[in-house]
């Protein structure tokens, strides 16, 4: 009897709901002409928090300096923030309401491959273009076709191909002993970008006559690294590179420099010295070299404009200004900004042609979009950590990807 | 009888209205909140008739994703994609089942043993490369197109088909399921779970009366699995994280145990409010969750359904009148 | 590449046994005070991982304010235990005599509401401590840590206090008369309610502890809970519910089989493996290594 009745109020609560959203979607909630929404898809919640605020930060300075300048098409610039609770479906859901309900003209963001490769397919299905902010492998080539490069899809973030050669030839010339091979131990968490970065490390190294003395995966809820710490410090290689981005990186560092594993080698990573990760390691962090696209040290007046409008838009924000996040996510939108405005229309494939071969000075230096691949060709620094803050000590220039090689999009 | 048809009835009309509007948004919406409550409703059979409880919940429908979205992508005529996720999550609950099921063994150990299975299951995602795209998990999952092909340019070419047929699929399974927890079976199940000494007593074995309430449950989750993937277009690994496994749980407890449809509506309508709440409070949605979460199984032990239920003066004199 | 045991020769072997030592008494440090929790009350707080978590967002936060570690240590146990007590008031105390299903998802909603909640107040990227001694000492030529060494010499002090308690004092018999049959200790006016409480609050403030102690080898945010917290329900459910050494051997099996896989084999082989003991151990004790059926 109970239960009959828990069933009809559960029905009638589901009908109400149903009426009210079929009334709702009769209207579009945004119904307003007059202003340039654009999407931004921020992991808010979950374990890539951190990478979500960064990018919404960064994001709100954008929307702050082109609106001082007139908006975008003559219209104000409003950014919807979506939270992706850091899940590739919980992305692909809010793409698709941003797009659907919001009707917004562009989308930026994104915190993992997975979630980019979840609204890929959302975004060039509805044809609106799509910037990801993440560096790793390409994303650009169309599905089905990885020969063809996609008109809805922009990588704002560098690839492996575009760092990891410069980067090695200036780790051996610091580093190699000479006479010997330079030899190198690569260890890294245990899922797809990880493995594919150290494989095309391989492929270099081969190249320029580099031994790798080991390449090791751990899963990446592994809590005691122990006996990989000691066959890393058996081995004594002359560069240990750690490809454990997030939580798992800090823990293996935290432990190595316990038993002094840094006083033996030099150590570098790929994408596991971000800004929110040398937090949590606090002083293990100290004398590591990593490369990246942004440092808030970078001198260019872009810089110091962005770092200044940071400042005053944040002022209580810990991690002034911002990590690499914030700044891609803003240069993402001058970007774009700049792309509309040459192409006078929302127009998805005159959208295309104004970013094919845009330039633009962005904090992080001289940008310019690929039209082969539409990945940003972007200046690359080498730098080392020192007091947990970035201190650029090479800049190894301009850099581009090689066509559409390595495309992640099945 | 007549008012399963008329719920039944009741769902496919909302769905062909969702369809007419041609609103593809809310199609998916739709199709990801019917199949989740579907689970929600399998769960409910197993814990509420046969007071399994099982931490591991979602693995059968993380298991349906995979495959369905394998098969999918591969080519595979769609309904194998189903059969082979109901095919390895039955016998993998019949494994574990087998192990937990046995009078020694504590419930809350069988119940960790599940979450404990999930959770290596979601590793074994991770780390296959070639197989399901590793943590990328597989993406770009197609709609497999029923009438889609024959009727081009109307609703039916952007997957409403499909939806259409998801919810065919969801009211009968759903009816399906309400039907043999009132069956016979379904006092067995109850009697197993009231008291395991008696039920063996009467001449049941408790321990298969568990393997197949288990195995029915787990079989209509996978297929929930397999029927929501379309509409989501990626499996990831996270199926089998803690989360969904929570979740599924929240539903059946939020919803009222031993209802079938109590927990389906409830995912239903969280699944439209989630959004609505979600964007206006986004960075404290979490937070609000957790702590009505402990509200309501502190307080309102029954559910939200119940709890409303007494809150109606209507109902209450309705009941008064049953009662005597 | 070279056989492993031949990169290093002569310390191989004792460096494997101390990876052992460490990584059962980390692991062991982590579980004991859900198993408390599960030895007396029979049920399991899912919100335990989160309990470690804030003991070690408390210790690092104490010592950044100027104490001395192991002050911040205790703190952390002070702090999470008055939380417990908090918990066991409010939530846990009208769910005593419920099904297990509440109380899991009680401290699940709580759970989840401290996550949050960490990352609103202290913000997403986390935290660190160092430990209060960086020194490497030299075992037969091994380097090992010294603080791993003390971490040791912690989780044995701390399984002694355990045993006297609850073998040679009164609160210890009362604590064993609960477990044992409820109805008969109430027949002899034991407070069975009250023993729930102190044992929850004891198992909150150990958690804490523990927390804090591990912090300085771990990764310091709000979600450091998750891991942590599903690796101590596996060392409760392959020790199983008989003495004090089921935790011991559940963490051996969890913590130390895969150690010693890992250096012998590699990692790969050593997460499988792992697992793959776990689940032979439950096909053959389905209620634990030690159990009182």
């Amino acid at each position: 009897m109970k239960n009959r009745t828990t069933k009809k109020v559960w029905f009638a609560v589901t009908l109400i709901t149903a009426i009210l959203y079929l009334a709702n979607c009769r209207q579009p909630t945004a119904g307003d002409q007059n202003v340039f929404l654009i999407g931004v898809l921020a992991p808010k919640t979950g374990f890539m928090s951190g990478h979500g605020n960064s990018i919404e930060s960064g994001a709100r300075v954008a929307e702050e300096y082109l609106n001082s300048r007139g908006g975008i098409l003559g219209k104000p610039v409003r950014l919807v923030i979506a939270d992706t609770t850091s899940e590739p479906a919980g992305a692909a859901e809010r793409a698709r309401e941003l797009i659907q309900r919001q009707h917004v003209k562009l989308l930026i963001g994104t915190g993992t491959s997975a979630s980019t490769l979840a609204v890929i397919p959302v975004a060039t299905e509805a044809k609106v273009p799509f910037i990801y902010s993440l560096d790793g492998e390409l994303k650009t080539c169309q599905s089905g076709d990885p020969n063809s490069v996609s008109h809805s899809i922009w990588g704002s973030g560098f690839t492996e191909r575009m760092i990891v050669e410069p980067f090695l030839k200036h780790l051996a010339t610091r580093f190699s002993t000479p006479g010997k091979p330079f030899r190198i131990y690569l260890i890294g968490g245990d899922y797809v970008y990880p493995r594919s970065t150290n494989g095309y490390v391989r492929t270099v190294a081969e190249r320029l006559g580099y031994q790798i003395m080991a390449e090791e995966y751990s899963d990446t809820a592994t809590q005691d690294y122990s006996p990989l710490i000691r066959r890393i410090m058996a081995a004594k290689p002359d560069l240990l590179i750690v490809t454990n981005p997030g939580a798992s990186g800090v823990t293996f560092m935290r432990q190595a420099v316990q038993i002094g594993l840094h006083k033996d080698m030099n150590i570098s990573g790929f994408a596991t010295f971000d800004q929110e990760a040398i937090d949590a390691m606090g002083t293990a962090s100290e004398g590591v070299f990593c490369v990246n696209r942004y440092s808030n040290q970078l001198t260019n007046p872009e810089n110091q404009a962005f770092v200044q409008a940071f400042r005053n838009m944040f002022p209580n924000q810990p991690l002034l200004p911002g990590p690499t996040a914030a700044a891609g996510a803003y240069g993402s939108l001058l970007v774009a900004a700049k792309a509309f405005t040459l192409a006078g229309t929302t127009d998805p494939e005159k959208f295309y042609d104004a970013m094919g071969n845009l330039e633009l000075e962005l904090p992080q230096g001289r940008v310019r979009i690929n039209k082969q691949n539409n990945i940003f060709d972007q200046p690359i620094y080498i730098m080392q950590i020192k007091n947990q803050q970035y201190s650029v000590i090479a800049d190894l220039g301009m850099q581009t990807h090689p066509g559409l090689e390595a495309c992640s999009v099945q | 009888m007549k008012k399963r048809l008329l719920f039944t009835g009741g769902l496919v009309l909302l769905a062909v209205l969702a369809c007419a509007t041609g609103d593809s948004y809310l199609i998916a919406l739709a199709g990801t909140a019917m199949t989740f409550g579907l689970l929600a409703a399998s769960v409910d059979f197993a814990l509420g008739y046969c007071g399994i409880l099982n931490l591991g919940s979602a693995l059968p429908f993380g298991l349906g994703c995979y495959f369905m979205a394998y098969g999918l992508k591969a080519g595979w005529f769609w309904p194998i994609g189903i059969l082979a996720g109901v095919i390895v999550s039955v016998s993998l609950s019949l494994v574990i089942g087998y192990m937990g099921f046995r009078r020694s063994v504590a419930q809350i150990q069988y119940a960790l043993l599940g979450l404990v299975l999930s959770l290596a299951i979601e590793q074994a995602a991770i780390r296959s490369y070639d197989l399901a795209g590793g943590s990328n998990g597989i993406s770009n999952v197609p709609t497999p197109r029923i009438i889609g092909s024959l009727v081009a340019s109307s609703p039916f070419s952007e997957g409403a088909d499909y939806f259409l047929l998801v919810v065919i699929c969801v009211a009968a399974l759903l009816m399906i399921l309400k039907g043999m927890a009132e069956s016979h079976f379904g006092r067995v199940m109850q009697c197993v779970r009231e008291d395991e000494g008696r039920a063996a007593a009467l001449g049941y074995n408790p321990l298969r009366v568990k393997l197949v309430a288990s195995s029915i449950a787990v079989a209509v989750s996978a297929v929930a699995g397999s029927l929501y993937i379309p509409f989501i277009g990626i499996a990831q690994p996270s199926l089998f994280g803690v989360t969904p496994n929570m979740e599924v749980l929240v539903l059946v407890a939020l919803g009222g145990q031993r209802t079938i449809l109590g927990p389906f509506l409830c995912a239903v309508v969280l699944k439209f409010l989630q959004f609505e709440l979600g964007s206006h409070f986004e960075n404290v949605y979490l937070l609000i969750v957790g702590l009505l979460f402990i509200v309501v199984v502190v307080r309102l032990p029954g559910g939200i359904g119940n709890t409303l239920l007494s809150l109606l003066p209507v109902t209450r004199s309705t009941r008064k009148r049953y009662n005597e | 590449m070279p056989r492993r045991h031949e990169l290093y020769p002569m310390s191989f072997t004792t460096g494997v046994l101390l990876d052992l030592i460490s990584s059962v008494s980390t692991l062991l440090l982590a579980a004991l005070g859900l198993y408390i929790i599960y030895g007396v009350m029979r049920t399991i707080n899912m919100a335990h991982g989160e309990f470690l978590m804030l003991g070690a967002y408390t210790c690092s936060i104490v010592h950044d304010a100027g104490w001395n570690f192991w002050l911040s240590a205790l703190a952390a146990a002070v702090v999470v235990g008055l939380l417990g007590a908090i918990v066991e008031r409010f939530v846990l105390r009208s769910l005593y005599g419920r099904n297990d299903l509440s109380t899991l998802l009680a401290t699940w909603g709580l759970s989840m509401s401290l996550i949050e909640g960490t990352r609103l107040l202290f913000g997403p990227s986390g935290r660190f401590i160092d430990p209060p001694t960086s020194t490497v000492i030299s075992v037969s030529g091994t380097p090992f840590p010294l603080y791993s060494l003390i971490l040791l010499l912690i989780t044995l002090l701390l399984l002694a206090m355990i045993l006297y308690i609850m073998y040679r004092t009164k609160a210890g018999v009362i604590m064993r008369a609960a477990v044992e049959n409820r109805d008969v200790a109430e027949g002899f006016g034991i407070k069975v309610e009250s023993v729930y409480r102190w044992t929850f609050i004891a198992g909150s403030a150990l958690a804490g502890l523990s927390g804090a102690l591990l912090a300085p080898a771990a990764a310091v945010t709000p979600q450091m809970g998750i891991e942590y917290g599903w690796r101590c329900f596996l060392v409760i459910i392959t020790g199983g519910f008989g003495s004090l050494a089921s935790p011991v051997l559940g963490a051996v099996i969890v913590g130390g089989s895969k150690s010693v896989l890992n250096s012998y084999f590699g990692i790969t082989t050593s997460t499988i493996g792992g697992l793959s003991l776990v689940l032979l151990v439950l096909l053959i004790r389905p209620s634990g290594i030690v159990s009182r059926s």
